[in-house]
């Protein structure tokens, strides 16, 4: 979404604006503040954050004069600094602050350990490789399982299945993933 | 938090990661629904927020300066909520009652400013007059109802609603000629969740047409009700005398009041609190709540005298028992404040109940609102049906729920049973009890329904429910029995078919391209349609006989509508005909049918229409109604609505 087109929007109504805004860009916010905090907080704590980002967005996003181009750059940068935020409260507020994950959080995109940087982006890349060869739905399935912390029951709903079919193509999917990024030389 | 960690090493992930795993779609459409609503929540209140701030720096907000209106959304209004048992929104149980209105002696629309108002004297009293006074006319103003100002009705205009449907708006010609007159005077008398609700009623109702639209530079109101003024006499007035100031502290004090009459349903003494603050040189409404629970426990009751009128207010206390059941009643409920409840034996499809936090109710707390039922319903209706509302032992989800000590009301609505109109017939039994027998509106016309009233605890209540006794089939409907017993398969049949397919060819599937051909649709990457394998079915016409040769009417066309329409969840249909291979695709089905008990009963038959009840276990222990209506000399659904 353009923010021309959110402007133009803006001016006929508000709400449809914000209606389009956020079913644009709501599984791209969700997947940051998820990628964030997903060792740190809770379902509710997430969708806390998210809801704070989109208000955010709403609230200061000057429709103006606002650049006219894509909004994902703005979009990312607000869910971003949100969520390091998120971060910093949830570890304040459960009492115990763990360096290792304060650690991780900070060295994203830092200059530190450009190596290790670069081995973890090419890990990555071949891990989502990999899980894209499995093909759909079970790449789907086990990025929603085994990531996204999903119950069988609601990948089901989701993909229009039943859970006992998502239980058994994520069992299936995983061992089949484990032994390809066994041969790439990664382990789960 | 999370127990899976396989994946550990995508945290914390480059932006090229984070575009992949955004594509994965895992926010349900609920959830979606839910983060916005949250999302939209908090806007209000950082634009509320930066209003107060804007104020309080001293600044005028003038016609000229762009007025930053709040941008306000709620789920409910706040006199839905105090007439949570009177159900003015929604259906009314339209019993020939004058509408009595409270009409205070200081309802003018003047704020009420602070001037001589420095000490708990007798100011403060009118000036919480004056806030109660307005709090009703907003009220009404908020159901649609022009009582305290003028409608120029030669101006009109006509906007698309929120459903496309037309909407008519009419030029207010009195108190305020814009919206942001309109909103100046809810701010400069209303503060917090009172003004919330007013202000998302008034601008900008989710899901409802704003009361107000400014359109031209001119503010038109949306008149939902003709009410003509009742005469003095009929108009209950709140005396000064019954108005309390207490707690005064120079800048908030506590008003309580008691009330005799609101709107159709007689409450007697049924005490309401408020709370005014000083903000800005401004005393503001910022709380209020009608205690109506207590208000219907009822004065005690003659158990010698059960006529007409007792009939009318036991009915529509119970037909507001009988909302609550079905979900209907729109409490306020706080959105962000969710619960989630995992269930052991899914009810209603979902393994998951969420439950939103009551908020700025009468009713505080579950004995309340057992209070609240069971002043109106009792033993066997209660275990029949009416205990799903607030018995949590004897139910895992009720309706209400407590968790840590708040209230919370589920979010699962079904339809309600009971639409009574008209006057109700009383007979006496010889055992002290009365039947009632009223008319209850259903798709396509009313229905006899039968109640039992019995004396309990000093007052009257409904002890059961049912139907005429002279609406059960008669010995002309001798095959009656077989057919209300085929109706919950025919109902699940069809369900099932419009949810899908359970047999299918799981490797013949369809591509991508093949589906946004059909579809028109992007991001197709998360559906999956599958050859149809049912020998039933094998094009797009099979699935459409299928359904005319079970259904009928609306209904009918409803369904044959939605079979290609992009009418799903998320918008993709249940079937895609693939002319270029010939096949039939289809979503794998997710719904099992409904557990039906094979308890069936004819409950009202004619030679054309037969209405059937059937026992389901969705959740345990519920009644259906099933409609069926003749059609090519074949029986055929032509709805069918929870009990």
């Amino acid at each position: 979404m353009t923010g021309k087109e959110y402007c133009a929007l803006y001016k006929k109504s508000k709400d449809r604006a914000y209606d389009a805004l956020f079913e644009c860009y709501c599984d791209y916010v969700y997947a940051i503040v998820y990628n964030k905090l997903r060792s740190a907080a809770s379902r509710e704590d997430i969708e806390e954050c998210v809801s704070d980002i989109f208000a955010d967005i709403f609230f200061g996003y000057d429709t103006a004069s606002s650049f006219a181009g894509d909004m994902k750059g703005y979009v990312g940068t607000v869910a971003k600094r949100r969520a390091i935020n998120a971060f910093h409260s949830l570890a304040a507020r459960s009492g115990h602050f763990s360096e290792e994950a304060e650690e991780k959080l900070f060295n994203i995109g830092s200059d530190d350990d450009i190596e290790h940087d670069s081995d973890m982006a090419e890990t990555r890349s071949i891990l989502i490789s990999k899980i894209n060869e499995l093909g759909e739905p079970d790449s789907t399935i086990i990025l929603q399982k085994y990531y996204y912390d999903r119950s069988s029951s609601e990948i089901a709903e989701q993909l229009s299945m039943k859970a006992s079919a998502v239980r058994m193509r994520a069992a299936r999917a995983l061992d089949k993933l484990k032994t390809t990024l066994a041969s790439a030389g990664i382990t789960l | 938090m999370k127990e899976n960690r396989e994946f550990d090493m995508l945290e914390n992930a480059d932006d090229k990661t984070l575009e992949l795993l955004s594509e994965v779609p895992v926010l349900t459409k609920e959830e979606k629904e839910r983060l916005l609503a949250m999302s939209k929540k908090k806007l209000d209140k950082m634009n509320r927020e930066s209003n107060i701030n804007i104020n309080n720096d001293g600044y005028e907000v003038s016609g000229v300066e762009r007025y930053h209106r709040p941008k306000w959304h709620a789920v409910a209004s706040v006199a839905a909520c105090m007439l949570l048992v009177c159900g003015i929104g929604g259906t009314v149980f339209t019993l020939n009652k004058n509408r009595n209105a409270i009409k205070t002696p200081f309802s003018d629309s003047d704020t009420v400013s602070t001037v001589g108002s420095t000490s708990p004297a007798e100011d403060t009293k009118i000036i919480a007059g004056k806030l109660i006074g307005s709090f009703y006319d907003a009220s009404e103003l908020m159901e649609g109802l022009p009582m305290s100002i003028e409608l120029d009705n030669d101006d009109t205009q006509t906007v698309e609603g929120n459903d496309g449907s037309p909407v008519v708006y009419t030029r207010v010609a009195s108190k305020w000629s814009t919206a942001d007159e309109l909103n100046h005077y809810l701010t400069d008398t209303f503060s917090g969740i009172v003004l919330d609700d007013f202000s998302a009623a008034f601008f900008d109702y989710t899901g409802r047409e704003p009361a107000f639209r400014e359109i031209d530079g001119k503010l038109y109101f949306r008149k939902e009700h003709d009410y003509t003024e009742p005469a003095d006499e009929e108009r209950n007035v709140i005396g000064k005398a019954a108005i309390e100031v207490e707690n005064y502290d120079g800048t908030s004090f506590d008003i309580s009041l008691t009330t005799d009459y609101y709107d159709t349903v007689v409450m007697p003494d049924t005490p309401c609190y408020g709370h005014a603050v000083l903000e800005g040189g401004k005393w503001k409404l910022d709380s209020f709540r009608t205690d109506v629970a207590s208000s219907q426990l009822r004065a005690e009751q003659d158990p010698d005298k059960f006529d007409k009128e007792d009939a009318m207010d036991l009915l529509m206390s119970f037909e507001n028992a009988d909302r609550m059941l079905a979900g209907d009643i729109k409490l306020r409920t706080d959105r962000g404040d969710i619960k989630y409840l995992d269930l052991s034996s899914p009810s209603d499809g979902k393994g998951t109940a969420v439950y939103y936090r009551v908020i700025m109710s009468g009713i505080l707390d579950m004995d309340m609102m057992k209070n609240e039922v069971t002043s109106a319903v009792t033993e066997p209706a209660l275990s029949k049906s009416y205990a799903f509302i607030y018995d949590d032992e004897a139910f895992e989800a009720p309706m209400f729920k407590e968790f840590d000590g708040k209230l919370y009301c589920r979010d699962y609505a079904r339809g309600n049973r009971y639409n009574l109109s008209g006057n109700p017939e009383v007979i006496s039994n010889e055992d002290g009890t009365y039947t009632i027998i009223a008319l209850n509106s259903i798709p396509g016309g009313t229905e006899k329904v039968k109640f039992t009233a019995v004396y309990e605890d000093k007052c009257w209540k409904i002890s059961d429910f049912g139907y005429p006794d002279d609406e059960q089939p008669t010995a002309a409907d001798s095959d009656a029995p077989g057919i209300a017993k085929e109706a919950p398969n025919m109902l699940n049949d069809v369900m099932k078919v419009m949810n899908g397919t359970v047999i299918t060819d799981e490797i013949d599937h369809l591509d991508n391209d093949t589906i946004y051909k059909y579809c028109g649709m992007t991001n197709p990457n998360n559906i999956a349609y599958y050859k149809v394998d049912d020998p039933r079915f094998s094009t797009l016409d099979d699935i459409k006989s299928f359904i005319s040769e079970r259904t009928v009417g609306s209904y009918r066309e409803d369904l044959i509508n939605a079979i290609t329409a992009h009418s799903d969840s998320d918008g993709f249909p249940v079937y895609i005909e693939n002319v270029e291979n010939g096949k039939l695709y289809s979503r794998i089905s997710r719904f099992g049918g409904l557990n039906f008990t094979g308890d069936v009963e004819v409950m009202n038959s004619t030679e054309t229409t037969m209405t059937v009840r059937a026992k389901v276990d969705d959740p345990t222990d519920s009644y259906m109604l099933i409609f069926l209506e003749l059609d090519d000399g074949k029986w055929k659904i032509s709805t069918f609505k929870y009990m």
